[in-house]
């Protein structure tokens, strides 16, 4: 099993393969792209009773994190006392967020304009993320036309947000070439993430 | 980290300043601060490099004085420190 942390910024990649050790996966590998997160990786690793071998040089690096039976069964630190930084706000992964419009609930426009870009101001400063945030009819118009919106956007991608757009949508409102922040898709995929989330959002 | 932000005493008020201040500098909108009591949830917010533009731009607005508040923000810590600017 091989993990794509290349483009993460610490403390991600170190996030990604606790992962898969909480998932009690016995083997896998995770590529990065700087010296930092080998190392992190490496801390990592020992602590929780692993294995670990690296190869490449310079930006490009494979992980491979090898363990064994007892490798759960030792007292191990918990993440945030090994790295610190990872004390922050991941999603929790059992929820999404449907945007089906581009301001909050009905009414004045103008108002709910400004209450979108006040709901992913708070959302990206706040604690619960939501694995994935789905944009379909006029939603499409927030990671395409919103500045604030997008910077916000921006950030919970970072901390490891999906965010999905709808394809079908973008196309209707001339907008596919404008698209800031997320990736483009289709209703197999948005299907798929609500009923996969244990809870739904929509705004 | 610091930064700056205007609180209004009424929703009405913060939405048309910020339609003003939106045509000359570069402002966002976050929810009021807990730690700071206004009577509206709306606020605006901007850098310390926008300060001298929102200033002049606040100028030309007719606003009373007694409908926004300035606060100047700092975040140390994890913790949120307004004083109250001019």
């Amino acid at each position: 099993m091989t993990i794509d942390a290349r483009g993460k910024n610490c403390p991600i990649p170190v996030i990604m393969a606790n992962k898969e050790i909480e998932r009690h996966v016995l083997s896998f590998t995770i590529l990065v792209d700087n010296a930092i997160a080998v190392e992190n990786l490496k801390k990592l690793a020992q602590n929780k009773g692993y294995g670990v071998e690296i190869n490449g040089v310079d930006s490009d690096y494979s992980v491979d994190f090898i363990g064994n039976e007892s490798s759960f069964q030792g007292n191990t630190s918990a993440l945030s006392d090994l790295f610190p930084e990872t004390n922050i706000a991941t999603p929790t992964d059992d929820w999404v967020l449907f945007m089906g419009k581009d301001i909050i609930g009905a009414g004045d426009p103008v108002l709910g304009g400004n209450l979108i870009k006040m709901y992913f101001y708070t959302l990206s400063q706040g604690t619960s993320l939501p694995k994935a945030i789905l944009f379909m009819n006029a939603g499409v118009k927030l990671p395409t036309t919103n500045d604030q919106v997008i910077e916000h956007l921006k950030v919970l991608a970072e901390k490891g947000c999906e965010i999905l757009v709808c394809g079908a949508c973008l196309d209707f409102y001339q907008l596919t070439d404008q698209l800031q922040v997320g990736t483009i898709s289709n209703m197999y995929d948005i299907t798929e993430k609500i009923n996969g989330a244990s809870k739904v959002v929509t705004l | 980290m610091t930064y700056f932000v205007i609180t209004f005493a009424n929703t009405h008020s913060a939405i048309t300043t910020q339609s003003h201040l939106e045509t000359c500098a570069n402002i966002s909108i976050m929810p009021t601060l807990r730690e700071i009591s206004a009577g509206c949830g709306i606020s605006i917010r901007f850098s310390p490099e926008e300060l001298k533009p929102v200033m002049a731009c606040l100028e030309s607005w007719s606003l009373a004085p007694e409908m926004f508040q300035i606060y100047e923000i700092t975040e140390k810590d994890g913790k949120i420190f307004p004083s109250p600017f001019k």
